[in-house]
């Protein structure tokens, strides 16, 4: 057998499914010249020249006016920076006066990372007079990456403030592993970085997660649709985009990449028009909100950021909501007491306790599961409330009794709260019968 | 030399080694079978005095001045001239007695380098986290010590699958010196080379210890890992000078070279001092002469473990499996207890303690309040335990570096101290025992490695497309890598375009990359006992003959029996059993040859390869024998499987079994015994098959024992011609009916691809013969025992004798027939 043949029988043993490929094979030393000038004008796109090399570079222009969904693109637009930093309370303020925000979505050869995953396709977009911007960056073939590289280097260089979703933990990565490689400059590492992909898991990963469980119940796809109505007519599923990518490279056929290249911008504006939707909420608060649901989540927002009494504000509005389930209800209070208790307003944090000790159970029909256990919790609060704050020993040991009676999961320390009680009161009586 | 002649020299310790060392030979023996010594070789060491050399001009008076602080104030002679060697960019491989000072032979030039250029980093490279562990003990406690004089600090840390992600930044930037594996760097490190840009910009020194451990597949793996490093330093800019250290092996310097592609400085001559060391061979006593059954190895191990606690000397106990670890410790712990007051004066140690408790270990063997700690191989590598009295080896280690490296870890600089080795009843093992001057005298073995076994090459090759594009005037070992890269191009993995070739595909190759196989390829072990959970795996080509339905799998000493084998899924559910019995399965194995290479009759060669004059063994040559080597195809297929009773190894019971049949292309030694010599054997045609079989079961053995490789390492088959499948049930398991006129018996690469042991073997095939022949004549047994020719329950009635008549026929020649 000659060496031909046994490598054959190697790499694709005697028997094994063929592998499904998504693009064409090589046949033999087949090899295609790309011709970047037709690329160019199969995708609509132009040349650029740098020291290192050329680069293709696609501009598109999404007017103020155009519709995103339900939203108009120049509402995707969000002034203020500071805002972010309530969603995301590690990124540091901004440095100068005018924020210059840049959005920037990759499409990679696969999701493993290291030396051999490349960005073939850096999309970058942001907001000029109201208008979305966005300029992508093709390699239009491995021997030009430097000169890719360079070109989106300068485009990242007025920028003050990075916007990604999943961004910390892929894009920035592998677009550092790149320039690295290379041995070029990073100028994304002196940038402020907005990842929108964990706030938008605070915030929605229950109505997203709904839908998919990508992303950790997150996909960006699915915010577009739950929150901006926006649907994607004959969208490339993200599996296929590496294999149109290497199609390409064999061929020299730019024609499969069009749908890429709209998959990658539709996911920029769909970036800003999530992230301003956020924005928005948390500079609003609760008339934003959609439901009680989404107001405990951001009141939870709030209370990472520090903003006590905007989460209070939340957790009272979703607290509030009669459309809303026992279970979200209960939870309101629940995080609406304990916030209280913790800004040290005891006796409003009691007024809470005693409002879940209120609800009844099968008020929407189900059963509430967190019910009882938050009864318990709050009946205990109440009962340490009364007896370490009110000093009332009676009404704390009508609250532990209570306790003790309803059975909930009944423990020693109630039994010791009791005998303790009974105590406290029996010497309180002496102290009465002295005085 | 007999133990009683030793001079006695002052020191209760040494009164008390001597003591115990005389009673070895008084083991109770069974009635009447006496006429086999127990003791079978005493020999005495001397002590060696230490020889010094001053630290080469211009060490770093800060790394001076910490070594001092040890109370080093000069080197050993090996230590200065490797050090020597790697400040003048010279690599340098330095053979190393256990307990010589190696680590200062690497240590001290990369602590100087980083002391004075703070910008220089260095890769170490061990064969286990264990080892990596100890070394940043030892690396911190010079670090400080420096500091102390000034120094700045040197940053060291471990790098492998422990370390947490939080931290693995830090280290990529800043660690002076990073301690990590050859699966870190392969599937963890390579692949992410821009993150390491830093480490790789400024490596001027990469550190492999424990070189032996790279033989085999593991070796031929590393060896691409080291290809694909040298891609990436290139591609950074720099050279790293490389310093190795190895136990003793025949071919150090040939192994550091092919390991990593460059010239390598040897280093072979100890500076170290050592104390007098007594080596004696202990072989279990007969108690069935005509079944050729000795004593229990462990037993006997047991007793001679107990004469040295009795006498109050600290010692290791080396086993051969973890089962066996188990069961000694278990003997040991119930017949000493330890000076009184002392608990746990008894320990077992081996892969899968956790780490807390094995460094509890170490320090107890180093403070002495453990007095015996039963261990695996896990202790034969260099993990700091202090120097014990004696190491006791129960079985052979099959290796003769393997077992100096074991018999090491006695031994003080100055006082005496004791090895006992205690054969099993394997053939290697009693060759061994019956053939002192083999291990003492011959020279260790050869480690064997072959990079260019084109699976290994194939799946490395990816790795490397994935790190860096090739160029299409680039080279990566012998074979014409162009050729492998257009042949993965027409699968999509590369493309060429602009002169290079590029990873073109979403995959991250290193994954499906295992460093200990050839194929990834592997089956699954799942224990359904309570839920399910998966307890281990096996690779692909030993999967049927482990872990067909109704085996018996072992893990940890605890018992499993298969229950069903899903070959498609490659899952094998297993349930826990308590039996007394293990499986062994009956394997059909019939070889094609596809190409000869070689073929000669009546030649030899000397192990170098270089044709001689004289015969190795003087009148003892094979005349008549045909050698040759080749690439054969090997199809092997399960057909059955025996019960053999523990302890006692009865045959109990048997089974059939229909499992798909495998196939490899792999590369085979073969003997073929001209059909002169089989028509003059005074014998019928049942008993010259037997006696070819028996044959092949011996040189199995003993060309294990030649190759310095694993049981595993190696398959052996016989052709017969008459292999079809309707008589797979016919015969003794995986036996031809008939032979042909000339059989050849094959031993080839357990491997697809083959790892380059046929053509040593090819080379050494005059003294394959003649050890086989020391091997069946000198064993006691009447037919045929384990120990030589195989059981005559399973190999027949004239196996033995038919066997060594055809060796004195292919040796000796007309002058006996």
């Amino acid at each position: 057998m000659d060496l031909t043949s046994r490598l054959r029988s190697i790499v694709r043993p005697q028997g094994a499914t063929p592998r499904e490929l998504t693009y064409e094979p090589d046949t033999g030393r087949y090899e295609a010249t790309i011709d970047l000038d037709r690329v160019a004008d199969v995708l609509g796109g132009r040349i650029v020249a740098n020291d290192f090399g050329r680069a293709l570079v696609v501009d598109r222009r999404y007017e103020s006016e155009r519709f995103h969904g339900q939203r108009r693109v120049g509402e995707c637009a969000f002034a203020d920076g500071d805002t972010l930093r309530l969603l995301d309370p590690g990124l540091p303020e901004a440095a100068g006066a005018r924020e210059r925000t840049v959005f920037v979505d990759l499409e990679t050869t696969g999701l493993s990372g290291g030396a051999g995953t490349v960005a073939f396709l850096v999309g970058v977009g942001w907001f000029d007079m109201g208008a979305f911007q966005v300029r992508q960056f093709l390699l239009t073939s491995y021997a030009s990456e430097r000169a890719l590289l360079c070109a989106v280097a300068d485009a990242f260089d007025a920028a003050t403030l990075l916007v990604t979703y999943n961004g910390k933990t892929f894009d920035v990565p592998v677009m550092e592993t790149r320039w690295m490689f290379h041995r070029m400059r990073m100028p994304l590492e002196s940038i402020r970085h907005f990842d929108m992909l964990h706030p938008a898991r605070r915030l929605w990963r229950a109505r997203a997660g709904a839908v998919s469980e990508e992303n950790g119940g997150c996909r960006l796809a699915t915010l577009e649709r739950v929150l901006c109505g926006v649907t994607r007519a004959g969208d490339i599923p993200g599996m296929d985009i590496p294999g149109r990518y290497f199609q390409f490279l064999r061929s020299g056929d730019a024609r499969p990449l069009e749908p890429v290249m709209e998959h990658n911008r539709l996911d920029l504006i769909s970036l800003a028009a999530v992230t301003a939707h956020a924005v928005a909420l948390v500079e609003d608060g609760t008339p934003r909100c959609r439901d009680a649901a989404e107001a405990i989540a951001l009141g939870k927002v709030y209370e990472r950021a520090g903003c006590a009494p905007r989460a209070i504000a939340c957790y009272e509005h979703a607290a509030g909501d009669p459309s809303a389930d026992m279970d979200v209800t209960a939870e309101a209070l629940y995080r609406l007491g304990l916030r209280l208790r913790r800004e040290r307003r005891f006796i409003d944090a009691a007024a809470v306790w005693r409002r879940i000790l209120d609800l009844k159970q099968g008020r929407s029909g189900r059963r509430s599961a967190l019910l009882a256990p938050l009864r318990q919790f709050a009946v205990e609060a109440l009962a340490i409330h009364h007896e370490h704050r009110e000093k009332d020993y009676e009404g704390a040991r009508e609250l532990t009794l209570r306790l003790l009676e309803e059975d909930l999961g009944v423990h020693e320390h109630g039994r010791h709260r009791l005998e303790r009680l009974e105590r406290k009161i029996a010497r309180k009586n002496d102290s009465h019968l002295f005085a | 030399m007999t133990p009683s002649s030793l001079p006695v020299v002052a020191g209760d310790k040494d009164r008390l080694l001597q003591e115990a060392v005389a009673r070895l030979g008084l083991s109770p023996k069974p009635g009447g079978a006496d006429a086999d010594a127990i003791v079978t070789a005493t020999r005495r060491l001397p002590a060696v005095p230490a020889s010094y050399a001053p630290f080469p001009t211009g060490t770093d008076p800060k790394l001076r001045a910490a070594l001092a602080a040890r109370g080093i104030e000069q080197l050993y002679t090996h230590q200065a001239e490797a050090f020597a060697h790697a400040l003048a960019g010279r690599h340098v491989v330095t053979i190393t007695p256990t307990a010589s000072g190696k680590t200062l032979c690497y240590n001290g030039p990369v602590l100087d380098a980083i002391l004075k250029d703070p910008s220089t980093r260095a890769l170490y490279l061990f064969p286990t986290k264990a080892l990596a562990q100890d070394q940043l003990a030892e690396l911190h406690a010079l670090s400080e010590l420096a500091i102390q004089h000034g120094a700045p600090e040197i940053a060291v840390f471990t790098y492998d699958g422990d370390t947490p992600s939080d931290a693995r930044r830090a280290i990529r930037g800043k660690a002076h010196v990073v301690l990590s594996n050859p699966d870190m760097l392969h599937s963890g490190i390579l692949p992410h080379h821009p993150r390491w840009a830093k480490l790789f910009e400024n490596l001027k020194f990469v550190v492999i210890d424990e070189l032996h451990a790279y033989r085999g597949v593991f070796g031929s793996h590393l060896s691409n890992i080291m290809r694909r490093l040298h891609r990436v330093c290139r591609h950074y800019g720099s050279d790293p000078v490389f310093i190795c250290s190895s136990a003793t092996i025949a071919n150090p310097r040939e192994l550091a070279e092919g390991l990593t592609g460059r010239r390598f400085e040897l280093v072979d001559r100890s500076g170290a001092p050592r104390g007098e060391k007594f080596f004696l061979f202990v072989n279990p006593p007969v108690v069935n002469a005509a079944l050729g059954i000795r004593r229990s190895y462990l037993t006997e191990a047991r007793r001679v473990a107990l004469e040295f606690l009795k006498h109050n000397l600290q010692l290791i106990l080396f086993a051969q499996s973890r089962l066996a670890t188990e069961i000694l410790t278990t003997y040991l712990k119930d017949a000493y207890q330890g000076p009184t007051g002392a608990s746990d004066a008894v320990r077992g140690y081996r892969g899968g303690y956790l780490p807390n408790r094995r460094r509890e270990i170490e320090r107890g063997l180093r403070e002495g309040a453990v007095r015996a700690v039963v261990s695996t191989n896990a202790l034969e590598l260099g993990i700091d335990i202090g120097a014990l009295d004696v190491a006791v080896m129960a079985g052979y280690p099959g290796t003769i570096a393997a077992t100096w490296q074991r018999a090491g870890r006695a031994g003080r600089r100055s006082t005496r101290s004791a090895a006992v080795l205690v054969a099993s009843s394997a053939p290697i093992d009693q060759f061994i025992i019956r053939n002192p001057s083999y291990f003492f005298d011959a020279s260790p073995e050869h480690a064997l490695i072959n990079p260019d076994n084109l699976h290994i090459l194939v799946d490395h090759v990816k790795c490397a497309a994935f790190e860096l594009p090739f160029a299409a005037d680039d080279g990566f070992g012998q074979e014409n890598v162009q050729e492998i890269l257009s042949v993965l191009s027409e699968e999509g993995f590369v493309h060429h375009a602009d002169g290079q070739w590029n990873w073109t595909h979403e995959s991250y190759p290193a994954d499906a990359v295992s460093l200990r196989s050839v194929s990834s390829d592997n089956f699954v072990v799942v224990d359904i006992t309570r839920g399910e959970r998966v307890i281990g795996e096996t690779d692909f080509s030993s999967g049927p003959a482990t872990l067909h339905e109704k085996a018996i799998y072992i893990v940890e000493g605890q018992l499993f029996q298969v229950e069903r084998l899903d070959f498609d899924g490659r899952k094998a559910y297993v349930r826990s059993v308590d039996c007394d019995y293990y499986t062994d399965a009956i394997t059909y194995t019939k070889v094609t040859i596809l190409d000869t290479f070689a073929t000669e009759v009546g030649g030899w060669e000397r192990e170098d390869g270089e044709s001689s004059s004289r015969p190795p063994v003087p009148d003892l040559w094979p005349r008549y024998a045909k050698r040759s080597h080749g690439e054969v195809h090997v199809v092997s297929r399960v057909v059955g499987f025996k019960k053999i009773k523990f302890y006692t190894n009865e045959n109990v019971g048997s089974g059939e079994l229909d499992l798909p049949e495998q196939q490899m292309h792999t590369s085979s030694y073969w003997l073929t015994i001209p059909s002169a010599v089989m028509m003059s054997l005074p014998y019928g045609g049942d008993d010259r098959r037997d006696g070819v079989i028996g044959l092949a079961f011996a040189m199995r053995h003993v060309a294990q024992l030649l190759l310095m490789c694993d049981r595993h390492d190696i398959g052996v088959s016989i052709d017969g011609g008459s292999l079809d499948r309707s008589t797979r049930t016919g015969g003794r398991g995986g036996v031809p009916e008939a032979l042909q006129a000339e059989p050849n018996i094959f031993i080839y690469d357990n491997y697809p691809g083959g790892i380059g042991f046929s053509r040593p073997l090819f080379d050494v095939h005059a003294q394959l013969l003649a050890r086989t022949r020391e091997l069946i004549t000198g064993c006691p047994c009447e037919s045929g025992c384990p120990s030589c020719v195989g059981p005559e329950g399973n190999t027949g009635p004239h196996a033995k004798v038919v066997a060594s008549e055809i060796l004195e026929r292919l040796l000796l020649g007309a002058r006996v027939w």
